[in-house]
């Protein structure tokens, strides 16, 4: 194929583009407390990620004579009542924490796009139907929810993650229904309407990524509450199950050693709390980025 | 308008005895009560009357995106090139919609998608309405028209926010005109800008129109902008034409008392006037419209004749058409 027609013509303009997200962007790095945040998490993320070859024993070793030993130079963060090491079992367990709030929420953030663009857009009826379902899920108490799908399915990564999605489902597609509720009466929609765009491209190309801001703030935010949530999960003994090192899990074995051992609980404890601190900085960035109101 | 010849064809746009109503909270909203119009290509014709008298509703209908919900259109006809478009299938109205038929709107701040740069907006309605084995390239396209309504095309990928309000309707006009409508619906298009650039922006909008032969429904409440852009005017009040004629007609000769108190109200610059003289009263509610003439609360010549019954449309003097069965006693007051 001959290439006549295809001249160089772009890069042009690429001096003068600033999107959307180029300027969330800029905003963001203004913010002190949110870019420790991201670094933090960034760091974290990398720990978990590389933890087969940084850790420095595997986290179901067991070394039983070795066992409550304080942390030292030799472990780290001390080991456990079977003395597996403890530095070595957190960095691990990041890896499940982690990806078990993101994978969570991500879930939870696209069943609730999707629920509530179609509510929100077409309302009346199709509106009333979704949103009664919505309040049937919501009327359970979140966390005896999470206990029923979690023993129904049975514990296990993949299980936990459906049992803590499910949940909040109904509060993103409600805050999506809202944003959208308000965005649809503009005039680019009529407008949009009346070059002919389809009623799928109307939701997903001109609405949606117009009520995204406050999604992707709650979904930050939402994925540091998961991690808590997914946490507790595993307390009750209903998460990832031991030995697999999850945060959570290693909480719930801890406990009945607090008093003689309290490393035990403190370091899996430290590293919850941690990431749980920095994703509300970067969520709390972000949504003074994203206001519109603060723009430039 | 006057010389309407049953022998020439149907006109190129044809309204006849459009009905819209809304239904709100069980309420029946009557905004469009038997609006009949027409207009040739490359002609314009205004559209003039007061905020919620359903000029817009009258645009929505043509294009047929009056919202899903409440909105109906109960009865009358739309005919564009022969064609009746209210009876056309979905599928038919979608190739017409943006492409043969297409509209400018309001508020230039808010018809365009923030999140999107311009040029895509542009090229956006091109690809729709490409035809199979339509070489022409959307993202060409749509610089080509930017340079057209002057903006340079290197703010292809410029977002709205980074545009003035003069620039953004601009970029509006360049989405309505993308695809050589035969006809423009432009829904005030001026009422959100500044005098300059309406000015600018009315200039832009004739070039163009004369260039392609597009013919062109302003919907407006500015009697100085039908002045300076209109071939003819239909004065609309309370869902009704009350008057319709061409431009010189209608504002050598005003006969409906409403136009006449339309001309009223604007302030004579070369005199020094203390009051403005609006039209005393409010639009009625249009859930409970007034029996016989709309306009016969406000009206100073109403007798009891207008308040009985629907009212007829009268020719006037110089031949026009008014829809008021006293105008016989205006035409002899106003002398």
């Amino acid at each position: 194929m001959p290439e006549t027609k295809t001249a160089p013509a772009p890069q042009q303009h690429k001096a003068k583009k600033k999107s959307e997200f180029m300027r969330v962007m800029r905003q963001l790095s203004k913010n002190k407390l949110a870019m420790i945040g991201i670094a933090v998490l960034i760091i974290e993320i990398l720990l978990a990620a590389l933890a087969p070859w940084i850790a420095p024993y595997e986290y179901d070793k067991m070394d039983i004579p070795n066992a409550f030993a304080t942390p030292s130079a030799e472990h780290l963060f001390g080991t456990d009542d079977m003395g597996r090491d403890i530095f070595s079992r957190v960095l691990y367990g990041g890896r499940y924490s982690i990806s078990t709030g993101i994978l969570a929420v991500l879930i939870s953030t696209v069943l609730g796009i999707c629920v509530g663009s179609v509510a929100g857009y077409f309302g009346g009826q199709v509106d009333n139907i979704i949103m009664r379902l919505l309040d049937i899920i919501q009327a359970i108490p979140g966390m005896l929810l999470m206990i029923v799908i979690a023993s129904v399915l049975g514990p296990g990564f993949i299980n936990t993650v459906i049992a803590l999605s499910v949940g909040s489902i109904p509060a993103s597609a409600r805050m999506l229904r809202a944003q959208m509720l308000k965005e649809r009466e503009n005039e680019y929609i009529e407008a949009s309407q009346s070059i002919n765009c389809s009623k799928f491209r109307i939701i997903f190309s001109h609405l949606l990524p117009n009520c995204m801001s406050p999604m992707i703030v709650s979904s930050t935010m939402g994925v540091a509450q998961t991690i808590t949530t997914a946490a507790g999960l595993s307390f009750i003994g209903l998460g990832v199950q031991p030995p697999t090192p999850e945060w959570g899990a290693m909480l719930s074995a801890a406990r009945q050693f607090m008093r003689q051992a309290p490393h035990l609980i403190i370091f899996p404890g430290l590293a919850i709390a941690l990431t749980v601190l920095v994703l509300n900085f970067v969520g709390d960035g972000l949504r003074d980025a994203l206001d519109p109101k603060l723009k430039n | 308008m006057a010389e309407k010849n049953p022998n020439t064809d149907r006109p190129f746009l044809d309204i006849k005895d459009l009905v819209v109503e809304y239904v709100s909270d069980g309420e029946t909203v009557h905004a469009v009560n038997g609006v009949s119009l027409h207009l040739e290509r490359g002609k314009t014709l205004g559209l003039v009357g007061e905020t919620g008298a359903g000029k817009t509703t009258i645009a929505k209908s043509i294009l047929r995106i009056l919202p899903d919900v409440g909105a109906k259109i109960c009865g009358g006809e739309v005919h564009l090139d022969g064609e009746n478009l209210l009876e056309l299938p979905e599928v038919e109205m979608r190739k017409i919609r943006g492409n043969k038929i297409s509209m400018i709107f309001q508020d230039p701040m808010t018809a365009l998608n923030p999140v999107q740069t311009v040029g895509d907006q542009i090229a956006e309605v091109v690809r729709l309405h490409l035809e199979h084995g339509d070489r022409t390239d959307p993202v060409e396209r749509a610089k080509e028209m930017l340079e057209i309504v002057g903006i340079p095309a290197e703010r292809f990928s410029e977002y709205p926010h980074q545009f003035s309000g003069g620039m953004k309707q601009r970029v509006v006009i360049a989405i309505a005109l993308a695809c050589n409508p035969d006809l423009l619906l432009a829904d005030e298009p001026t009422t959100a800008l500044d005098v300059t650039i309406q000015a600018q922006v009315l200039d832009l909008i004739a070039d163009l129109r004369n260039k392609y032969n597009t013919a062109m429904l302003l919907i407006t409440h500015d009697m100085g902008v039908v002045a300076q852009v209109c071939d003819d005017v239909a004065v609309i009040y309370a869902g009704n034409i009350v008057e319709y004629g061409t431009k010189r007609q209608v504002f050598k000769h005003p006969t409906h008392p409403y136009t006449i108190g339309l001309f009223g109200a604007i302030p004579d610059m070369n005199e020094d006037e203390e009051w403005l003289h609006p039209i005393d009263g409010l639009p009625p509610d249009p859930t409970n419209l007034p029996q016989g003439c709309a306009f016969s609360p406000r009206c100073p010549y109403a007798t009891d004749e207008c308040r009985k019954e629907a009212i007829k449309v009268y020719r006037t003097a110089d031949g026009h058409d008014c829809r008021c069965c006293r105008i016989e006693a205006i035409a002899k007051k106003e002398g």
